[in-house]
């Protein structure tokens, strides 16, 4: 059980402080854009944090409800990444484009390219790296069984994307990977199917093993891109 | 020496007189207190090279970026966007604009201000920056009180880079000023948020120093001496 390969880029938009591009095998990519702290409107200023805000555009057509929806799942999902309160009334920014139709392994590829635009801006300080990838059910035999970021999504009888944060919060594990704790999924049964709480925690423990992937991948491409100036990493 | 680390990474920075620099956060945890352990978790705040001192006292993290956050005690080019009272408006390129006194000049008086208008470049010190108020800016040094370089910054040309470059071109010992300045004469004043203003007699010889400056900015390639002299020597200065 394998992700698909992952390519990340650093593609240095200009007008902004920070960007890349993440994408799940051929057929998945999604790139970020971020922008902070700068100065935010008197109505969205707070007095003791920064404000995030995050946009989200579709491949085709203009963002909708989907869009403001995903937009807020990873407002919370830079918020716990971020550390806010060293730069109060100032404003993140994060912009995400969509270059693949909608799916959940999209929606990870959002949320991992998300993260690496703000490790890549580095004028937002963190407390640890969200990283995510989508898991799906589908039938074998008599059985459901769990695939780890499935290519076709349309012969699913269910799924989601699960989102961890890795950094450390208390005492460090003894590894070289940083705990990790999700932070967000959205998991669902398929039409007329349904799960039970085993087999979510039986979702989570494969997905986390997929993100602990991400992460490694994530921080390799950061490591060439650091220590050579070189910005594209292909696995 | 310096490996990479990641933001939420751990820090195995332990010591008597442990001084935290840049990009590194001190977790302060109940479950810690409670075993009564000593040491608390120290992790890394953006990803860079991990650095510390020989005696292992001082940690911080070397990271690059293009946003600049404002610190104390730093001289930053600014340009100014207008009036404010007794002083001035200016922006350093942060989230918000700094104040600048209208007495915060060598030798400034009621009656003798310097004569700023809109969008004039300074060389100034960063004098305050508190993450809760505005940061302010002084045009002299703060000992002596004398102008030594801060101040108005007539003609040239200010180019944008990202902030390891700016702290690079400061650094003595960097190969590109030196070179460039054994071509052609040269003025150039560097800024800690990014800017970097130059001045020279010509046009193209302007041109070929921010040229340059991009080259060898490590966000834009990171070219290397050797790189530099062939692309100094490509362009017809």
């Amino acid at each position: 059980m394998s992700l698909r390969p992952i390519k990340i880029s650093f593609d240095a938009l200009s007008g902004v402080d920070g960007s890349a591009r993440f994408s799940f095998g051929a057929t998945c990519t999604a790139l970020a854009s971020v922008s902070g702290p700068i100065a935010a409107r008197l109505a969205a200023e707070h007095p003791a944090r920064a404000t995030v805000e995050v946009h989200v555009r579709p491949l085709s057509l203009v963002p909708g409800t989907t869009e403001k929806y995903l937009g807020a799942a990873f407002k919370g999902i830079v918020e716990r990444a971020c550390v806010l309160n060293q730069h109060p009334r100032t404003l993140i920014q994060v912009v995400l484009q969509a270059l693949s139709r909608p799916t959940n392994a999209l929606i990870a590829a959002e949320i991992n390219a998300c993260s690496l635009a703000l490790v890549n801006a580095g004028s937002v300080p963190m407390r640890g790296v969200a990283c995510a990838v989508s898991v799906g059910r589908r039938r074998s035999g008599s059985q459901t069984e769990l695939v780890l970021d499935p290519e076709d999504e349309s012969e699913l009888l269910g799924g989601g994307c699960f989102a961890f944060l890795f950094g450390v919060d208390e005492l460090p594990a003894e590894s070289d990977i940083p705990p990790s704790k999700m932070i967000w999924t959205n998991y669902c049964a398929g039409v007329g199917a349904s799960f039970s709480s085993a087999q979510l925690a039986q979702a989570e423990e494969l997905a986390s093993k997929g993100a602990a992937e991400v992460w490694i991948k994530m921080k390799e491409s950061l490591q060439q891109s650091l220590l050579t100036g070189d910005s594209k990493m292909e696995m | 020496m310096s490996s990479i680390v990641l933001p939420g990474e751990y820090i195995p920075a332990q010591h008597v007189n442990l001084k935290l620099g840049p990009g590194l956060l001190q977790l302060s945890t109940h479950q810690a207190s409670a075993k009564g352990r000593s040491s608390q978790s120290i992790i890394s705040t953006r990803a860079g090279a991990l650095n510390y001192s020989a005696n292992k006292s001082k940690w911080w993290v070397e990271g690059n970026s293009r946003r600049y956050v404002p610190a104390a005690q730093e001289s930053v080019i600014g340009i100014v966007t207008g009036r404010s009272g007794e002083g001035w408006r200016v922006d350093i390129g942060s989230a918000h604009p700094a104040s600048l006194d209208g007495l915060a000049f060598e030798g400034a008086t009621k009656r003798n201000k310097p004569n700023l208008k809109v969008g004039s470049l300074l060389y100034a010190r960063v004098s305050l920056a508190h993450k809760d108020m505005e940061p302010e800016l002084e045009c002299f040094d703060a000992q002596t009180h004398k102008a030594e370089g801060f101040g108005e910054l007539k003609g040239g040309f200010v180019a944008q880079c990202s902030l390891q470059m700016s702290r690079l071109l400061l650094d003595p010992k960097h190969f590109l000023l030196p070179l460039l300045g054994s071509r052609f004469p040269l003025e150039a004043a560097v800024g800690m948020n990014g800017r970097i203003w130059v001045s020279a007699k010509e046009i193209k010889q302007t041109i070929a120093v921010v040229r340059c400056i991009e080259a060898v900015d490590p966000d834009c390639g990171g070219m290397d001496e050797a790189g530099a002299k062939q692309f100094l020597g490509k362009l017809e200065i």
